[in-house]
């Protein structure tokens, strides 16, 4: 293992810090080829998915409700998935919700700092129930005027994407803000070794797991705060419109960072008493900590943890 | 009943990254005609028929050969939107010129540098050259043993949090903007 090479890279994507790691056998040269490919999947998913973007895909969907738009797949493929999660939470997860994220001041692009103003036209309730999918035409009918919000799901999507274009590494890392994917090796050869962080205190690191060829997601509530309204975070029940107390995180491993992201979202929004059974019945790992850190977890996480 | 629903969500996630991956990412920028017309509604019998011509091609599968020889300079080939549809873009936006730009950003943990790069007058990419944060040792509880040990067993690549802010970069960001204003 001595002969590995070490690449890592990061920028600034989908409103957080993106790293790839990459370790390799292979020429550097091929590393960041992979590498640069991985980012260039990111940006796609980025653009065609971005709230904030005005040119996005999701955001044309946007401007034209009660009409059935011919989106593209990246955009399809992900309100599939946010839908899924939507009918296996009773709506706890909604993909529909932007309109109430923009309102509690979560609107700022995160490059230029400017507002984001969708204006669409949403004083009516809306629901996942209100998105139709056809899945023969591969087009999306809005029933009313909403807007989306697919930063659960996109992110996770994007991972996966990027780990495609890595899958020829001996061993790679990518961490989309604390969404990761992990496979193969470490740079010392072993598989990789997670630390989860401390909900309360930045840097320190309140457990380890060791895992590899997996997703790992983290949703918590204690990095992005509403710049309007106090005791509001971007978390927020789309029943209620508040946001989710009980709960600081919810980690949860997946094979894949698209479901690892959607369900930690989901039993996060669930809230204390739900989540963990919750991500149970998928048979999903998943390990929460609550506000008076408490850490729990499922039986499945245990064999994870060091 | 339960794992299946697990079993089945697997599978539609599985099928929905590998549709994904295998069309390559092309995006069609819908909003060339949001500017011409109000939209483009489409029949369910028009489905071949996509909306917008400046097709946005990334550098899907095929390897993009990078320029860098070292450690840590890649550069994601993201091409954004085509003149045609910039000219869609809101007033509001502040023009960039082309190029590459540096921004610089310290707090009292360390420093950070990057690179804006604007293409077609649009932030394409903002790539972390630099980033030394030191976190006194205090930051790292000195209360829990078991993590120290644990801390010198393993290396810590890693770490899985809620999604991180990018609030440490705005200010390398800004910087960066403003010489792209210039």
């Amino acid at each position: 293992m001595s002969d590995l090479q070490y690449v890592t890279d990061t920028y600034l994507l989908m409103g957080t810090v993106v790293s790839i790691q990459a370790v390799s056998r292979t020429e550097a040269d091929v590393v960041q080829c992979a590498i640069a490919r991985a980012f260039d999947a990111m940006c796609f998913v980025e653009e065609t998915c971005s709230r904030f973007n005005e040119h996005s895909a999701l955001r044309e969907l946007c401007r034209h409700p009660e009409q059935s738009m011919q989106v593209p797949d990246v955009l399809f493929e992900t309100l599939r998935i946010a839908l899924e999660m939507s009918v296996l939470t009773d709506g706890a997860f909604d993909p529909t919700i932007g309109a109430t994220l923009e309102a509690n001041g979560f609107n700022r692009d995160y490059l230029t700092g400017n507002v984001v103003q969708s204006d669409i036209a949403s004083t009516e309730p809306v629901s996942y129930r209100d998105i139709t999918l056809d899945e023969a035409n591969h087009t999306v009918l809005l029933q009313k005027p909403m807007l989306l919000d697919l930063g659960a799901v996109a992110k996770g999507l994007a991972v996966d994407l990027a780990a495609r274009e890595l899958a020829e590494c001996d061993g790679f890392a990518i961490d989309a803000g604390g969404d990761l994917y992990l496979h193969g090796v470490d740079p010392t050869g072993d598989e990789w070794t997670v630390g989860i962080q401390h909900p309360l205190e930045k840097e320190r690191m309140i457990c380890f797991l060791r895992a590899t060829n997996v997703a790992v997601c983290t949703s918590g509530s204690y990095e992005r705060k509403s710049p309007l309204k106090r005791n509001k975070h971007h978390l927020i029940h789309p029943k209620t419109g508040d946001s989710i107390t009980g709960l600081l995180s919810c980690t949860v491993i997946a094979p894949l960072a698209i479901l690892a992201d959607a369900v930690s979202t989901a039993a996060f929004v669930l809230g204390a008493d739900r989540a963990l059974e919750f991500v149970e019945s998928l048979e999903l790992p998943a390990l929460c900590i609550s506000d008076t850190l408490d850490v729990t977890m499922t039986h499945a996480m245990e064999r994870y943890l060091t | 009943m339960a794992s299946k629903m697990g079993k089945r969500l697997i599978g539609i996630a599985g099928v929905a990254v590998t549709a994904i991956y295998t069309a390559g990412y092309i995006y069609t920028m819908p909003s060339v005609n949001a500017q011409t017309s109000s939209g483009m509604p489409l029949s369910p019998t028009n489905n071949n028929t996509t909306p917008g011509a400046a097709a946005t091609a990334h550098s899907a599968h095929t390897a993009s050969k990078s320029s860098s020889t070292t450690n840590s300079t890649t550069s994601p080939k993201k091409k954004p939107s085509t003149s045609s549809s910039s000219t869609a873009a809101s007033s509001s936006a502040a023009k960039y010129k082309n190029g590459t730009y540096t921004g610089m950003g310290t707090n009292p943990y360390g420093s950070i540098a990057l690179t804006v790069t604007i293409a077609h007058g649009k932030i394409s990419a903002v790539h972390i050259t630099n980033w030394s944060m030191h976190y006194p040792q205090s930051v790292v509880d000195p209360q829990l043993p078991q993590e120290v040990v644990q801390m010198q067993t393993y290396q810590i690549y890693i770490v899985s949090g809620a999604t991180a802010s990018t609030y440490n970069f705005a200010q390398a960001v800004y910087q960066a903007l403003q010489k792209a204003k210039a």
